[in-house]
């Protein structure tokens, strides 16, 4: 009996230390880099949440500032973690694998769940503990110097931060069952350039009520009452809330390992890829602004990759996130200046931010995905690929994002004649500066494979100041006369008349 | 198709760094908390 034990004990334990090595060391075993980058996020997070827990302390102590403290401080863990949950972006990849290994492997259903337990377990609290040891300390101060304040604070947010992860890992567990892997990558992409930008503007409008009570948030109370880590914070700190907030959380948990166990069931069958074949008005654009043959087939591949590529979406998308949230929070402010000016500039945000989306535009997201290109005629023809990335950049990018500005900046009360004037100058000078900077690219996008991406700082900054200065200036000059639309109409056919010229 | 130069993975270094960092944000706040008199 003892010996089944024992070797039962080291198949799980075996199964565990294969997962943690590929948490570790996946991504620099690919790339050949030394050390793991798990081991840097972590230290990245950690610093930055023993900053924020450094700088959140108050000069005095008013009665209610634990709950507010430890709550704000379990919000920043958990998001963390959830986050990055959500951009993994080699999580299908690791699945398949995982499914092989499993399948292979002489381990029962019993052997199984205790080795994902074990491992979830463990790499949750690794990661939790870094963010989580800096306020846990700080608690033992903030609770009126209550010793068992600490441990239990580390265990509440490990807790909250394997309810976050195990909540995302459920909902994209969910879409791949209903709608395929290549949906739920997508998905997940997308809701974590969401959670960057609403967490931080939550950050921004919740802190200054630090001092205060729920009833003072956005929102109120049910606010605070909607947000877990406000229950975690509640049963850690007041006695008399500890019933109804520990049921709370122990529900939530429930919950969510139902949840988890009913996706696991193996009888489920799941769609694989969910395909359309429809043309949309996007790629007819496309199709129109290049000549037909090996060019189309460059834009309609570039096109394709920019809203299907999984790990594109998981590291352009959040980039977006924050500058988005933070023009909200100006816009959607009591008194945002109604300056044209701050309009101007904001809207050339798609253009400066341009140079970080094509540093990631060369990533291909499968490795050896280059002999596409190597076995098609005219597939190493580099000018005609960038030029067809400028197409896609444009038809896909720039345009729905200044369609959106126009319609917010009509939204904000500009008026109709200032708003054609700054969204199609905006938009001209984006594409001018699109073609500019897409010259330079170095491959082919979606095929190089190599995941350290160079990005000149310097430069950039450069362009951000002078495309912020033609903005600005021009939303100055043109405000709501007659000939603003005329420059901005003529600089936008300008820009589409260089675009629609063949690369050679 | 691990490249010739790829480091060996050795999980309890990578252990060892993640606890001396605990070390580190631990101690530092601390030196706050034991700072900050008006708490």
């Amino acid at each position: 009996m003892q010996k089944r034990t024992n070797s039962r004990w080291r198949r799980v334990m075996a199964l565990v230390h294969a997962w943690l090595i590929l948490d570790f060391f996946e991504d620099s075993r690919r790339t050949g880099q030394p050390g793991s980058t798990l081991t840097t996020a972590i230290f990245g997070q950690s610093f930055m949440a023993l900053v924020l827990a450094a700088l959140l302390l108050p000069d005095r102590l008013t009665p209610g500032f634990a709950v507010a403290y430890a709550t704000a401080n379990l919000s920043l863990s958990t998001l963390l973690i959830s986050i990055g949950q959500l951009g993994d972006a080699g999580r299908s990849g690791r699945r398949r694998a995982n499914a092989i290994l499993l399948q292979t492997a002489p381990l029962g259903r019993v052997d199984r769940t205790l080795a994902r337990a074990l491992h979830n377990g463990f790499a949750v609290s690794l990661m939790t503990v870094g963010t989580a040891l800096p306020p846990a300390i700080l608690m033992y101060w903030v609770s009126g110097r209550q010793l068992l304040a600490v441990p239990l604070y580390l265990l509440l947010a490990c807790w909250l931060a394997a309810l976050g992860a195990g909540g995302v890992a459920v909902a994209l567990g969910w879409i791949e069952h209903r709608f395929g892997r290549a949906r739920a990558a997508l998905a997940g992409g997308t809701a974590k350039a969401l959670l960057l930008g609403l967490g931080f503007a939550a950050f921004a409008l919740c802190m200054r009520n630090l001092g205060g009570t729920a009833d003072d948030l956005p929102g109120g109370r049910p606010t605070a009452l909607a947000w877990p880590p406000y229950w975690a914070s509640r049963w850690l700190l007041d006695r008399a809330a500890i019933w109804p907030f520990g049921a709370a959380l122990l529900g939530l948990s429930a919950l969510i390992i139902g949840l988890d166990l009913w996706l696991q069931t193996p009888a489920r069958s799941r769609r694989a890829e969910a395909t359309s074949n429809g043309t949309s008005a996007l790629a007819r654009l496309d199709g129109s602004l290049t000549v037909e043959g090996p060019h189309r087939g460059f834009a309609a591949f570039t096109s394709t990759m920019l809203v299907r590529s999984p790990d594109f979406r998981a590291k352009v998308l959040p980039l977006f996130g924050v500058p988005a949230a933070m023009m909200g929070l100006w816009l959607w402010s009591p008194d945002p200046g109604g300056d044209t000016v701050v309009l101007g500039i904001a809207l050339q945000l798609p253009a400066i931010y341009l140079p970080l989306v094509v540093a990631f535009l060369v990533h291909a997201d499968q490795p050896g995905c280059r002999w596409v290109f190597a076995t098609s005629p005219n597939g190493e023809d580099l000018p005609m690929a960038r030029h067809a990335a400028w197409v896609s950049v444009t038809t896909h990018l720039l345009l729905p994002a200044h369609i959106l500005g126009g319609l917010a900046l009509l939204a904000f009360g500009a008026g109709p004649t200032a708003a054609a004037a700054l969204a199609s100058f905006s938009l001209g000078s984006a594409i001018l500066a699109a073609g500019l900077i897409l010259s330079r690219l170095p491959s082919t996008p979606f095929t190089q494979e190599s995941s350290d991406i160079t990005i000149d700082f310097g430069s950039l900054l450069g362009a951000a100041l002078v495309l912020a200065a033609i903005g600005g200036g021009f939303a100055r000059l043109a405000d709501d006369r007659w000939w603003g639309p005329v420059i901005g109409l003529a600089l936008l056919f300008f820009a589409v008349q260089s675009l629609r010229r063949p690369s050679r | 198709m691990t490249p010739p130069e790829a480091p060996r993975p050795s999980l309890r270094r990578e252990l060892l760094a993640i606890l001396t960092l605990y070390g580190f944000v631990g101690i530092l706040p601390l030196l706050i908390g034991y700072g900050c008199s008006g708490l």
